[in-house]
């Protein structure tokens, strides 16, 4: 029999809403429930205030995790997926349940978590290092590697802050590559940084897991890392887990129940637990000049109506609609104040129309992400609020154009012979 | 320091497994007062070194003036006291060394400890992130946060240098007392330190009480005067202020005057109960920290 890595019993994370967050946030507010409390001889307060507005972000989970296993962690927004991280690399406790974790735990959860715009990259190098867990001996042995696998060793001694983004990204993920842990908690981390870095660290997160026996949690929207990683998946809904399945079984039951989500209108479908505004997105329409349709032809006029509501307190609402493939990646964005300088303000509700007269993408079904932002921060996002469909047009008139397996996007061009 | 140990059961508890020799870490909740963990704290002390030494290159990075920003700002503040509470006020007539030199060696603890509690009482929220996205001792923020005010503490001690050989003061036996002054000055630190760090993580608007209680305390600790002008009968009081018998030992141990044992005995057990309170209170919210800051 083998020990299993992480053994987990029903755990649950939950959280008081209503006074924004867990305990009250202004001195103020604290002191006024409290002698509300006492005026009111309530016996079991936390009871009283449990009833009303608990929101459970993880309820009931039981898993057992075999070591060297990596298993998929997948789910809607909101599904529990971050807490349930959290929850094991102990930034935060469990409100219920229990779980037994075998060997050192190392999280990454954000890349370059602590680095300091000021600080040269050697110096990140070891901040970083430590703040993942590392002791400076570990550090110092794999500084080779590092450097070598960020590629960056001509900046090493410049200050982060002169770093490019891309830069900043491949060290903080080269610091990360090389953590030595037992058990590995990965995030949503891969999504940013270009193509060619991503596959390298998939094939170094392939190597730690198959020459070296470890652990890995892996939280991912792309179906692709996940086949291409993960033994098995966790699919969460809704803070509830399906249990360890293999992964084809995992990925279905994770379509299965987006399609469902699919049905609620948007202003019901679920949300991330840190979007705490009141819904914005309240409906989409699509349509092209043959009506409404969730069917485009390559290369015609797509028209996207989202129905905004609750921005009264919104003074500067900028809305992004994304585009992703079948594979979970984003292939374009549309955003309100890039493409046509719009910045919602003063408008309790409104009707946004977003027109894309040329729609080039290849063949295929194509999945819609609403995010809304009151600059800085985002207070409205729904994942794969609807679906379409690009179908095959005679653009070029030869009767045929290249597809979503040889393309993303379908552009005229000029072929001739110039001997 | 018993104060902390009324734990319920320990809960975050490492224990050596025999089956595979991999530590088992038991997650589960954790309720009411907490036992202080300095094991943890010493497996991630390296991260201590890194977070202190990053407090200290980016303070001195970043400013043009660097290092000579901690000799500008305490000489400034002497040449004033000197006109307004030296001169104009009297307050010189009443102290047995120059006025210069008695202000500035109190100027220097004083502004030690303000700067290490300012820092440190900002540690957590200035932090948010780490805590959002990373597991380790949480303790270790706030205690970092006092590398940098130390630093700047020796960097303007070299004013006093220069003080003391002008006005020719002779080092005494005392100043081997230096240290330990010093480590109750930093458990007084500590103490209102984490316990505005974690406050300020519950509740935001401690961030603007923290300059407002710095300010009121200045003027009740013996910094720009001496305890010796208080009445006899109410010296006791000052004393009870944690920095209070701490400046004036630590004024006596440089400049050789007599020393004040019982105040300064009573100033330091002041300091560790305070410190004492402090690791309660924030041993026992820090589970809440990255769900609310």
């Amino acid at each position: 029999m083998t020990t299993a890595a992480i053994q987990a019993r029903n755990l649950s994370k939950s959280y008081r809403l209503g006074s924004a967050t867990s305990f009250g946030s202004t001195l103020r507010e604290t002191l006024a429930d409290a002698t509300r409390r006492w005026f009111k001889q309530d016996a079991n307060p936390t009871n009283g205030s449990k009833k009303d507005d608990t929101f459970y972000a993880l309820r009931d989970v039981s898993f057992d995790i075999e070591r060297g296993q990596v298993v998929g962690i997948i789910g809607h927004n909101g599904a529990g997926k971050s807490t349930l991280l959290k929850l094991l690399a102990r930034i935060t406790d469990p409100t219920e349940g229990r779980a037994e974790v075998r060997g050192r735990i190392a999280s990454l959860l954000e890349v370059g978590t602590g680095f300091h715009p000021e600080l040269s990259g050697r110096e990140n190098i070891y901040l970083n290092g430590a703040i993942l867990g590392m002791t400076r001996d570990e550090i110092r042995s794999s500084l080779d590697a590092i450097i070598d696998f960020s590629g960056i060793e001509k900046f090493l001694d410049t200050p982060v802050k002169r770093y490019s983004s891309g830069m900043t990204v491949r060290l903080a993920f080269a610091i990360a590559a090389h953590l030595r842990p037992e058990i590995l908690l990965v995030d949503e981390v891969l999504a940013v940084g270009d193509v060619a870095f991503q596959k390298k660290c998939l094939g170094k997160m392939q190597d730690v897991v198959h020459d070296e026996g470890r652990t890995v949690l892996f939280v991912s929207h792309n179906m692709d890392s996940i086949r291409a990683l993960c033994s098995q998946v966790m699919v969460l809904d809704h803070g509830k887990s399906i249990g360890c399945v293999p992964v084809d079984e995992g990925v279905r039951a994770y379509y299965h129940a987006m399609a469902e989500h699919e049905h609620l209108p948007l202003s019901q479908r679920p949300r991330a637990r840190r979007c705490s505004h009141a819904p914005v997105f309240h409906a989409l329409r699509m349509h092209t000049d043959q009506g409404e349709t969730h069917v485009v032809a390559c290369g015609g006029t797509l028209n996207i109506d989202l129905d905004l509501a609750n921005l009264g307190d919104v003074t500067r609402g900028e809305c992004a609609l994304s585009i992703r493939n079948e594979h979970g990646q984003r292939v374009v964005m549309f955003q309100s104040q890039y493409h046509a300088d719009l910045v919602l303000t003063g408008l309790s509700s409104t009707i946004l129309r977003c027109t894309i007269p040329n729609l080039i993408l290849a063949p295929g079904t194509y999945s819609i992400d609403l995010v809304l932002a009151d600059q800085p921060e985002i207070i409205d996002t729904i994942e794969r609020a609807a679906t379409f469909e690009v179908v095959f047009a005679d653009l070029f008139g030869t009767g045929k154009i290249p597809d979503a397996t040889q393309g993303h996007v379908v552009m005229p061009c000029q072929w001739k012979l110039a001997a | 320091m018993s104060a902390f140990n009324v734990a319920s059961s320990p809960t975050v508890a490492v224990a050596e497994a025999s089956r595979d020799d991999l530590a088992v870490t038991t997650i589960q909740p954790r309720r009411g007062w907490q036992k202080l963990d300095l094991g943890s704290l010493w497996q991630y002390r390296d991260l201590l070194r890194y977070l202190t030494l990053r407090d200290i290159q980016v303070r001195y990075k970043q400013t043009v003036l660097g290092a000579a920003w901690a000799v500008i700002q305490p000489v400034a503040m002497m040449l004033v006291a000197c006109v307004f509470f030296g001169r104009l006020l009297g307050v010189a007539a009443k102290v047995p060394v120059p006025y210069p030199i008695f202000f500035f060696a109190g100027m220097l603890a004083w502004n030690f400890f303000a700067g290490a509690v300012n820092a440190s009482s900002m540690s957590l929220i200035n932090s948010a992130q780490m805590l959002r996205k990373v597991y380790f001792p949480r303790l270790i923020l706030p205690i970092a946060a006092i590398g940098a005010p130390a630093v700047d503490l020796v960097i303007s001690s070299l004013v006093l240098v220069v003080l003391m050989i002008w006005y020719d003061v002779a080092l005494s036996w005392q100043f081997m007392l230096l240290p330990l002054i010093t480590v109750s000055i930093v458990a007084a630190v500590l103490g209102v330190g984490l316990m505005l760090a974690a406050l300020n993580v519950a509740y935001r608007d401690f961030r603007y009480v923290v300059p407002f209680l710095l300010q009121l305390w200045f003027f009740v600790t013996p910094v720009i005067f001496p305890v010796a002008i208080v009445p006899e009968s109410w010296q006791w009081v000052v004393h009870l202020n944690p920095m209070g018998g701490s400046i004036e030992a630590f004024r006596a141990a440089i400049l050789g005057t007599p020393m004040d044992y019982g105040a300064w005995a009573i100033s330091t057990a002041a300091s560790m109960l305070l410190l004492a309170a402090g690791l309660a209170y924030f041993t026992r919210t820090e589970r809440r920290f990255a769900d609310v800051v």
